[in-house]
């Protein structure tokens, strides 16, 4: 993975923690995120009970990934990991056109969170590798992304289980925290 | 570092030294001081391993791959490498052959498990549709399924209203051993369920189990389950040996989890790792043996 060039690219403040959660339905591919972030392997993944968190640190830098588990009877606990958060990132399984609206009405619902106002919101359209994967266009209009001006905000489309999207993401991701501490 | 070094000198230099002298003093191989002098079990049969894995000769070292039908004649041609005669030693060819039916037993096993791990459950296939409906009726005898798509499969602890995306990177094997567990010990499965679905203490029952297979499959593919199945299948372990350490795993967590009261269900993987680390201290006693006994 490319996270090495995306830790350099911090490294002009050094010793910074960045708190970073992962949030979305279930199956929607948070924990294949995670893992392959960590350059882990993604071929045993089961669904997440609770959370999962890892630190992928170098030079100096160290990025605090919180992935909760989507499951609707544990989303009411997500709330307990807003505080502190630098960047949200929001999964959604771009080949489950079933549930787009779910997954609209529970991203909408965390906009409104108060302790989440202002926190740059990076969504990844995953699962792009499937043939029935909507494109990114299309779940951005379907969500009304361009309504969103409280905060920073991009929508990326990416592949989880190839890799392909993440670092374009991840590199978004640290943009927008250097300019937010500017 | 100095435990390193040791290690090296023995295992390159002084082992060999050894064992020639024992040898010329005793007249007998490692091997046939290892099947002689252990009863049969986990402790023997991971002597034997060793003592195969680290031999010189290529004969003993092979044997060690060898498919389940000619570990027979592997015998004979060990005991004729090591000049072991069977009027002195009766025992010896017998007493080698369960250690390796044991040993290559747990490779082929595991490939078994591999495959179906790798096996994707798929709602086009009847057999797999039917383990699902099979798994409901199981657990839950007296309330019928309303529909394939339903939200009701929450209430066996699955995360939407169709399973199949649960099963993930366990694929079948996850589902298979769900099945195993309701169907050979329904009640003990049923009592499990009731505590997963306390109002506080609870916890998803399905896609725990998923998990716990997770790390079946991980302590089975470590090599950290030989132990267990050296003394409990004196013979080739078979799947249903590795579906019965499930349904040990599925009940002991379950006592565990209601033991520690945990605050939430947030809190599932630290209490995970305590397990995790529980049964694999267990697994360092030679004597282990993780079935599941029910007191009535």
């Amino acid at each position: 993975m490319g996270l090495l060039s995306i830790l350099r690219k911090l490294k002009s403040t050094p010793d910074q923690e960045v708190r970073i959660l992962l949030l979305g339905l279930d199956n929607g591919g948070k924990t294949t995120l995670l893992k392959q972030l960590a350059s882990e392997d993604i071929s045993h993944i089961t669904p997440t009970q609770g959370f999962n968190i890892k630190s992928v640190q170098s030079q100096g830098f160290k990025l605090n990934v919180w992935d909760i588990g989507g499951q609707r009877k544990i989303r009411p606990y997500w709330r307990n990991y807003f505080e502190n958060t630098d960047v949200l990132i929001y999964v959604i399984d771009s080949a489950d056109r079933k549930r787009f609206e779910e997954t609209g009405q529970e991203l909408a619902e965390l906009l409104d969170e108060e302790k989440l106002s202002g926190v740059p919101v990076l969504i990844f359209a995953n699962k792009q590798d499937l043939l029935t994967a909507a494109p990114a266009s299309e779940i951005a209009e379907g969500l009304n992304l361009h309504t969103i001006r409280d905060r920073m905000w991009q929508i990326q489309s990416c592949s989880a289980i190839t890799g392909e999207g993440i670092q374009e993401g991840m590199n978004w991701v640290c943009k927008s925290v250097n300019s937010k501490k500017k | 570092m100095l435990g390193f070094i040791l290690d090296c000198v023995y295992t390159s230099f002084l082992r060999y030294w050894l064992k020639w002298l024992i040898r010329h003093a005793t007249g007998t191989c490692e091997l046939q001081r290892v099947c002689s002098g252990y009863s049969p079990g986990a402790t023997r049969t991971t002597k034997a391993e060793y003592a195969l894995r680290s031999s010189k000769s290529r004969v003993l070292r092979s044997a060690l791959e060898a498919r389940k039908d000619n570990l027979k004649e592997c015998v004979g041609q060990i005991m004729k490498e090591k000049d072991i005669k069977p009027e002195k030693d009766p025992q010896f060819k017998e007493n080698l052959h369960t250690c390796l039916l044991q040993i290559t037993g747990y490779s082929s096993l595991f490939k078994s498990v591999e495959e179906l791990r790798k096996e994707v459950f798929s709602s086009e296939k009847v057999e797999h549709e039917a383990m699902l409906l099979k798994l409901w009726d199981l657990l839950m005898p007296t309330v019928k399924l309303e529909s394939r798509i339903t939200k009701q499969w929450g209430d066996i602890g699955f995360q939407g209203d169709d399973p199949k995306t649960d099963f993930r990177g366990m694929g079948m094997l996850g589902l298979i051993n769900l099945v195993f567990f309701s169907e050979h010990y329904t009640e003990e499965a049923r009592q499990v369920l009731s505590h997963a679905n306390h109002p506080k203490l609870g916890y998803s029952y399905a896609i725990v189990g998923i998990n716990l297979t997770e790390m079946a499959y991980s302590l089975m593919k470590s090599g950290a389950l030989k132990p267990h199945f050296y003394n409990t299948a004196l013979g080739t372990p078979e799947l249903q040996h590795f579906h019965q350490l499930y349904c040990y795993l599925a009940y002991e967590f379950d006592k565990f989890w209601v033991a520690e009261e945990p605050e939430s269900i947030m809190q599932f993987n630290q209490y995970r790792e305590k397990f995790h680390n529980m049964v694999k201290a267990d697994l360092e006693d030679p004597g282990v043996s993780l079935t599941l006994t029910v007191h009535s």
